[in-house]
């Protein structure tokens, strides 16, 4: 193409590079700023330095017991999802790798959830565990079982958002593995195969190592998709949620829009900001580590 | 598979197929239990949704309904202070309107990184690379208060327009642009054919399969957002499906058939598009695997 200056590629990217700057650089920047100040939104905000941040490690401080119980909600939430949600699709997506009759059906059932909204979700599983109909605990019921009390007796409240979860976002993980599995040269399990290996050997030595950036992207995605968490016990509990199962975006929207106290949410979302940042690079750090 | 031992001793072979013959079964055993429970829950919800709401409580389960009504979808419908008529219109004409948005911007920009020659091309686009990095959780409350300042709060572009502003669109575009053969630009410039008019005229059509993709995910993604239009939206015609079956949900906690109906409905949209694109929905999320 021609060597001079030219304005019209500039206007190509323009109209996207507005609304880039618009709605995702200002906000991140705005958020930044607006963590040290105190602000209610109606009167002007007030610099206040560090004072959220500082309020977040006083124990005396309002947000203290409610942040810091809300947050290791979230991570316990991360670290019990992450690996179900790993292992069972690549357990299926390396069942379904092969051929099989049904096999489009099958797949279709596992990504299927996927496409719901976290309301829909939460309202299918409700019905399903309710109580006293619900089909659960029916066969719960014929097997001889008692009937759980899934949205209101521990441990089962938590249970119950892990399993809807799973159910709902597993297939992202699916359709990723699939696609990563179609990646591994069929000629290495030809290979080991010679060699003698069985399944978990070939699993071990030849599938693991050539998804290995799959599973990287995989990891990251699931772990900051996990942190956001927010519809599930906000859905089922409304305004009455336990709380065990309340969890920091729960929290920071009460802050943010029912109290107003805009500072310290931006300050607590800062942090939980960081914390996925921190975590991701040293999800990097480790995959990495043996290359 | 299993070449190898065709010239072994004849019981070691027949032993061999045995096991494979057991590992198939249990291998399809393992993905029918799951496949079932996977896809029990949309059947149960329709055939809940279909039934009197007596039935739906009696204690002895039957699946198949002894009454087929549509009471629940009709009390739904009619129910004025949760309009899901409405709210199933606002989800729609919101997403539709969100995906064709992004569609335009995203591929104009996309078009430009992946084909055209200009000066911080490349640092621009490494630039928006590196910004899919940042949580967007950071950007909820901010973004409330622009959108608040424009006076876009309870308006549908308050969640049609910010998030077409992402990356992710322009990069899966691109890639497929630069796949594009390059000589088709030349013979088009050499007709005398401008930017605009090689973007729209060739490299636009021979793309509908990384479009469609995109068009997909993102209505999707949009028709099933929570967190934004929660906090994007405060009167009740306003709200979005998701966010509005929510209230429902609480209201209604005790008529599973009204509730079902409700999650009908809103499971419509999303399951006939999975059907009807199942391959590009596929590929796009895929996509973002293999190159992310």
């Amino acid at each position: 193409m021609n060597k001079k200056f030219s304005i019209f590629p500039y206007l190509f990217i323009a109209p996207h590079l507005l609304l880039f700057t618009v709605f995702l650089i200002t906000p991140t920047i705005t958020g930044f700023i607006m963590s040290f100040f105190k602000w209610d939104y109606i009167t002007k905000p007030v610099f206040v330095g560090l004072k959220n941040y500082g309020n977040l490690l006083d124990s005396n401080a309002i947000d203290y017991l409610k942040f810091w119980t809300t947050f290791g909600n979230t991570l316990k939430f991360v670290v019990i999802t992450v690996p179900l949600l790993i292992i069972i699709s690549l357990f299926l997506a390396i069942l379904l790798n092969e051929k099989m009759v049904l096999r489009n059906f099958f797949r279709f059932t596992f990504y299927a959830p996927v496409v719901l909204s976290v309301t829909v979700a939460c309202m299918i599983w409700r019905w399903i565990l309710e109580d006293n109909v619900g089909i659960v605990g029916y066969y719960l019921n014929a097997l001889g079982l008692q009937r759980i009390h899934w949205l209101s007796q521990d441990p089962y409240i938590w249970l119950t958002i892990v399993i809807i979860t799973i159910w709902w976002l597993l297939g992202t993980n699916f359709i990723f593995f699939m696609a990563g599995l179609q990646e591994v040269p069929k000629e290495l399990y030809e290979a080991a195969e010679i060699d003698g290996a069985k399944a978990w050997g070939k699993f071990w030595n030849v599938t693991l190592p050539g998804i290995k950036r799959t599973m990287f992207f995989v990891l990251v995605t699931t772990t900051l998709g996990q942190f956001n968490i927010f519809g599930q016990p906000y859905i089922l509990y409304g305004g009455r949620m336990p709380d065990n199962v309340q969890v920091l975006l729960n929290y920071v929207y009460q802050v943010a829009f029912d109290s107003y106290r805009m500072g310290s949410a931006a300050a607590m979302t800062v942090i939980m900001g960081i914390t996925m940042v921190v975590i991701s690079a040293v999800q990097y750090k480790l995959m990495r580590a043996d290359d | 598979m299993g070449n190898l031992t065709i010239y072994g001793e004849p019981g070691v072979k027949v032993k061999r197929f045995k096991v494979e013959v057991i590992l198939k079964i249990v291998k399809y055993a393992v993905i029918g239990v799951m496949s079932t429970v996977w896809f029990i829950p949309f059947i149960w919800v329709i055939l809940t949704a279909i039934r009197p709401n007596t039935e739906v409580y009696n204690e002895a389960l039957h699946w198949i309904p002894q009454t087929i009504t549509m009471e629940n979808f009709k009390a739904i419908l009619t129910d004025t202070s949760n309009p899901v008529g409405k709210w199933f219109f606002n989800s729609f004409y919101i997403a539709v309107l969100h995906a064709f948005l992004i569609l335009l911007v995203c591929s104009l920009a996309a078009y430009a990184y992946a084909r055209l020659n200009f000066k911080g091309r490349d640092k621009i686009f490494w630039f928006l690379l590196g910004t899919m990095m940042i949580p967007t959780i950071m950007n909820y409350i901010p973004n409330y208060i622009i959108i608040d300042k424009i006076g876009w709060i309870d308006k549908g572009a308050a969640m049609i327009v910010p998030a077409a502003g992402n990356v992710f669109g322009v990069f899966l575009l691109r890639q497929f642009f630069a796949g594009l053969p390059k000589e088709l630009d030349e013979a088009a410039v050499v007709d005398g054919a401008g930017y605009f008019r090689i973007y729209w005229e060739i490299i636009l059509p021979l793309s509908k399969p990384a479009l469609i993709s995109l068009a997909i995910i993102v209505f999707l993604g949009n028709w099933n957002d929570y967190f934004w239009p929660l906090i994007a939206t405060n009167n009740v015609s306003s709200r979005t499906l998701p966010v509005g079956l929510t209230v429902f949900n609480n209201r209604y906690s005790v008529e599973y058939g009204t509730l079902m109906a409700g999650a009908s409905i809103a499971m419509i949209p999303p399951i006939l598009l999975l059907s009807f694109g199942q391959k590009y929905f596929v590929k796009g999320i895929a996509f973002s695997g293999i190159k992310g």
